[in-house]
């Protein structure tokens, strides 16, 4: 994290004048906003492309929340997918065990989600660093326990089917365009909130937190609450992500909530670069676009995957924003990374304890 | 047409569904050119191609490719060839359901098969279901015919109630058992199936002497195994599915548990399965499909399936064969291609002889399948005639006997009757 | 009280196998600060190699001596190339990069020997069942205990004891001396890296005749070994046997007496110590304990 000082360290700009300034992102929304009707006249299998679109904006939503943990107040979490899962099941626990419908469910699911970021923020936070990541997978993992082991309540390994969702003003909302634009809205929003976030003084403080915590303690600033307060976020919002796959899905099983979910908005956040945001959304697209295109044509998608995904930390840790915004690795450049391998070793000293330091500012902003 | 290429045919396949069927390639092997929907009737089977179930995979695609190929030779169905797209499930119900979509919205298929694990079988079903396309569930599907029925949806699957009334009445009636003692899956399927031993096995004659049961993804099965031993059970019956019922029963063999009992069963088996068993000398077991099956219909199938495929056809492949078969039949008999209209004809359709002899139907009131049901025992290694001769058939039992009764399946079946 | 015995010896057999697992993850732990996410995935490819080197050989011993060799190997030339440049850096990269590295192995896996399970047979010579009067147990798991007590004490002697050993623990300590006085800290980094996947891969290949041999076994067991660790304490190896034995007796208890929770007692039993001894019942931060 040391290496890399994204812009929004630097910057502080209103809703407005944020969008104003960055006019291909603007270009994008627009895009999206008549992707369905574009498709549709050109594509017999168009419901497919906006279902798949569907996939991508609703865990993007999760990736965003997933960025504000880990790419801006520095948290790695393996335990993400409580939340995003815990969102999904927690609506459709509502429905199969209490009758509630999606409407009726929303809020209260979004109480409890609130109550257990903040529970288990309060216990994860203790720790830091790996530790952390540790315990946060022991959450995850006791959470995925649960859900397996009480089959009753939670469909056990075959999860809940036939979730009801009712029509609002008319509109049946599980209609792929009527989601489509549900959750590009819903996508959009989160994204504006988030900035907005990020570029306040909240924001910058979690980010100093991240930089250095022991800084930013010397300045007065309670570190823990400002860390349970994103950690409480990221969980209310990633579990809102979880709480729209009913609508494209209508079903939810194990596998949302197991660690594996968490790796793949790992990936996702990593490969589409952390800490801006935006990035991230990139790296959803990508991940879900090459899952999609490359799972009918080769049968090793995963593995190929998993090669992109050394290569980014390895060589392009700030991912694909970063290459974007033509970031240089701040550290060593390729060549010195060669240099490491090769008999005679590198020409700086390399043991665990050294940390070198950031060498470049930022280049292009957009 | 036999296309001797298959692989090669299948990613060219997949290729093409990628890059747009609306372009309208798939007329390329053998069927009609031209338009988004050709007038070939094209089925989409899923397969797990990767994730846990990885190991099936193969075998959905080659018992489904071989129904394919035979009806096509036979003169196609409304006199054109059969086409055939597949897709991975990658053993997640989230990405099942997102290539049976894959397939009906951009393959525009015209039914869908395949699936084997429960909770994919699901998805697909939910999505059949929603996207209107016949869907005959695979392996796994025991449980899409339970609760809300669809009218889409059929399954080949045995349902739990015939899984676990297959080998037991036989062993008490026939092999002397009466205190048994149950090793069995602690999730849904193994749930279910112990309720009905404990209906079952008392109106049999039987005693229930005790039961463990083992976690989803179990490593350890030795206190299971322990808790057998110490009971006194004459008889053991394991209820386990795939890698799981493997390592039982190589602990078993472990602690020489064989000689512990004078009967040990196996709920349900596969060769697949047993390839990896250290022995499967004297152990019953029970299942839908054994390729030593004596009965002409599957000594012919067997004998196209090793032509084809060099091996032996494990259950799935068998089960998929049958239900491809009978579906592609359905089409043909239905004369249009139609959804609701093969929908319907499949409700009530019967095979008189099935693929492994017997009858078979698809039942009206609740969609599920009605063959018949094998109990086997293994062989020795030196009583095997070739690789996977492992088990020795003892008894064939009609799906009438073993099937449950409909009143407790679904409520908004029969639909096209 | 035949129950009993039983219970016991099936706690220690799965304590051992744990350890073995677990005791590669404790040490490169400890000494390059790594957690080591592909460890179970090593532990994967120790069992896939082993059956590869059996179909040669025909003798588990020999897969039990060189397929671990073979995995080392292999860990080496991942330590060298893709986490050795990451040592400057936070240590989350070597999360994210073991993670990685992970999902690469265990695809490689399928890629090279396909879904199917495969077998490694258990040797005859300890195949069959160890009568003691009172209780008639297996005698691969008596096996499986005996074997881990062994590795134990030879990898406590070899830290102890040898150079190789004292300049490990120095190492942790205070690499930058080590350096200064003349050893190659990398190299001995590189060769602990290897050793500890070779722990792992050892594991594998002792737990194939027991469990099988299939793509998803590392996934599945690295959640155990992170369990262990963290009950010992990350960089202990002494941790990860008391870790191991806490761990296995209580699921060979546990499944006696408790059988459906168990699971679910573990990872509360995980997070109560994390939160209230984070570094484990034996470990400290930034040394090997022995």
């Amino acid at each position: 994290m040391r290496e890399n000082v994204p812009e929004s360290v630097v910057e502080q700009r209103s809703i407005v004048s944020e969008l104003r300034s960055s006019p291909w992102k603007l270009g994008v929304v627009a895009l999206l906003l008549v992707f369905p009707p574009i498709i549709t006249s050109a594509f017999a299998d168009a419901a497919f492309w906006i279902t798949f679109a569907v996939e991508v904006f609703v865990f993007g939503i999760g990736v965003l929340s997933y960025d504000l943990l880990f790419g801006y107040t520095g948290l790695l979490t393996f335990g993400h997918a409580l939340f995003f899962g815990g969102g999904a099941y927690g609506i459709a626990i509502m429905a199969n065990v209490f009758g509630l419908n999606y409407f009726e469910a929303f809020p209260i699911v979004v109480v409890l989600l609130l109550v257990l970021s903040l529970l288990v923020g309060v216990a994860a936070l203790q720790l830091s660093g790996v530790y952390f990541a540790i315990i946060t997978l022991a959450f995850a993992q006791l959470g995925y326990e649960l859900v397996l082991q009480f089959n009753s309540v939670t469909g056990g390994v075959n999860g809940i089917y036939d979730i009801s969702i009712p029509d609002v003003i008319g509109f049946d909302i599980t209609e792929p365009v009527v989601t489509y634009y549900v959750t590009l809205l819903a996508a959009i929003a989160v994204y504006l909130v988030l900035r907005r976030v990020t570029n306040s003084p909240f924001g910058r403080v979690i980010q100093g937190i991240r930089e250095n915590e022991e800084r930013i303690q010397m300045l007065g600033v309670d570190p823990f609450r400002y860390k349970l307060a994103s950690f409480a976020m990221a969980g209310v919002v990633g579990g809102f992500a979880g709480m729209l796959y009913p609508l494209f899905l209508t079903f939810v099983s194990p596998p949302i909530i197991n660690w594996t979910t968490t790796g793949d908005l790992l990936m996702m956040t990593l490969i589409g670069g952390f800490g801006t945001l935006w990035g991230p959304l990139l790296g959803t697209g990508f991940y879900i676009g090459l899952k999609t295109i490359l799972s009918g044509v080769i049968e090793q998608w995963r593995l190929l995957m998993g090669i992109i995904f050394v290569l980014f930390v390895l060589f392009l840790p700030s991912g694909l924003a970063g290459l974007l915004r033509g970031e240089q690795r701040t550290t060593s450049g390729l060549r010195a990374r060669i240099q490491d391998v090769l008999p005679g070793g590198p020409d700086r000293t390399s043991t665990p304890d050294v940390r070198t330091s950031p060498t470049s500012e930022e280049e292009d902003r957009e | 047409m036999t296309d001797r290429d298959t692989p090669k045919r299948r990613s060219f396949l997949k290729y093409v569904g990628t890059t747009g069927a609306a372009l309208g390639l798939a007329g390329c092997t053998g069927g009609t050119g031209g338009g988004g929907s050709s007038e070939a009737f094209t089925l989409g089977t899923l397969a797990p191609q990767s994730g846990g179930f990885s190991a099936s995979g193969p075998s959905v695609v080659q018992g489904d490719e071989l129904a394919v190929s035979q009806v096509n030779e036979a003169g196609g169905v409304n006199d054109q060839d059969v086409e055939m797209v597949v897709r991975d499930t990658e053993t997640d119900p989230n990405a099942g359901a997102r290539a049976a979509r894959e397939l009906v919205q951009q393959e525009d298929v015209d039914a869908l098969s395949g699936a084997v694990s429960s909770s994919v079988g699901l998805a697909v079903a939910a999505t059949a279901n929603d996207e209107e396309v016949p869907y005959i569930g695979g392996i796994g599907s025991a449980a899409i015919v339970q609760g809300d029925c669809r009218e889409y949806v059929y399954t080949n699957n045995p349902s739990t109630h015939m899984v676990a009334t297959g080998t037991i009445p036989y062993l008490i009636d026939e092999q002397g058992t009466s205190d048994i003692y149950f090793i069995t899956a602690d999730y849904t399927w193994g749930q279910t199936i112990q309720q009905t031993y404990e209906e079952i096995v008392p109106a049999s004659g039987g005693n229930m002497v005790g039961s463990s049961f083992a976690p989803f993804g179990a490593n350890d099965f030795s206190s299971q195994i322990s808790q057998a031993i110490d009971s006194g059970a004459d008889t053991l019956m394991m209820t386990l599915w795939g890698q799981d019922q493997v390592k039982c029963v190589n602990q078993l063999i472990q602690f020489d548990g064989r000689q512990e009992f004078d009967n040990v069963a196996m709920a349900w088996n596969s060769i697949a399965l047993n390839r990896s068993m250290d022995s499967v000398e004297g152990i019953y077991a029970g299942a839908p499909y054994y390729w030593g099956i004596d009965a002409e219909p599957n000594t012919e199938f067997v004998s196209a399936y090793e032509d084809e495929y060099d091996e032996k056809p494990p259950m799935a492949s068998g089960m998929q064969y049958g239900s491809t078969t009978s579906l592609l039949d359905a089409a043909q008999e239905a004369d249009s291609l139609s959804s609701d209209d093969l929908a319907a004809e499949l409700e009530g359709w019967t095979n008189d002889p099935y693929y492994k002899g017997g009858d078979q139907e698809f039942r009206p009131c609740d969609h599920q399948n009605i063959s018949d049901w094998f109990v086997m025992q293994g062989k020795a290694e030196g009583d095997m005639s070739e690789s996977a001769d492992f088990m020795e058939l003892i008894e064939r039992r009609d799906g009438s006997e073993v099937v449950h009764d409909c009143f407790d399946a679904c409520q908004g079946l029969p639909a096209w009757s | 009280m035949v129950v009993d015995s039983a219970a016991i010896l099936n706690g220690l057999s799965r304590a051992f196998l744990l350890f073995l697992i677990a005791s590669g993850l404790s040490l490169i732990f400890g000494l390059m600060g790594v957690v080591n996410f592909a460890h179970g995935a090593f532990y994967a490819l120790g069992a896939y190699l082993a059956v590869f080197v059996f179909g040669f050989s025909d003798s588990f011993l020999v897969a039990l001596f060189v397929a671990p060799f073979l995995v080392a190997l292999v860990g080496i030339a991942a330590e060298a190339t893709a986490i050795r440049p990451l040592y400057g850096r936070d240590p989350i990269y070597q999360v994210l990069l073991t993670f990685g590295v992970s999902i690469v192995l265990d695809e490689l896996i399928k890629f090279v020997w396909g879904a199917d399970p495969l077998r490694l047979a258990t040797p005859a010579a300890i195949g069959g069942v160890a009568d003691f009067g009172f209780i008639s147990y297996p005698a691969y798991r008596l096996f499986i205990i005996g074997f881990g007590l062994v590795v134990a004490a030879a990898l406590w002697l070899f830290i102890q004891r040898t150079r190789v050993g004292i300049i490990v623990r120095a190492g942790t300590l205070d690499s930058e001396m080590v350096e200064a006085m003349g050893i190659n800290v990398r190299r001995v980094f590189t060769g602990m890296f290897g050793l500890g996947v070779g722990l792992a891969a050892v594991g594998g290949v002792v737990a194939s005749p027991l469990l099988g041999v299939y793509p998803s076994m590392g996934t599945e067991i690295l959640i155990e070994a992170f369990l262990v660790v963290v009950l010992g304490g990350l960089g202990s190896v002494r941790g990860a046997l008391l870790g191991a034995l806490i761990i296995g007796m209580a699921q060979g208890l546990g499944a006696f007496y408790i059988d459906q929770f168990v699971g679910l007692l573990l990872f509360v039993i995980m997070i109560v110590v994390l939160l209230v001894r984070p570094y484990g019942l034996l470990g400290q931060p930034g040394f090997v304990e022995h």
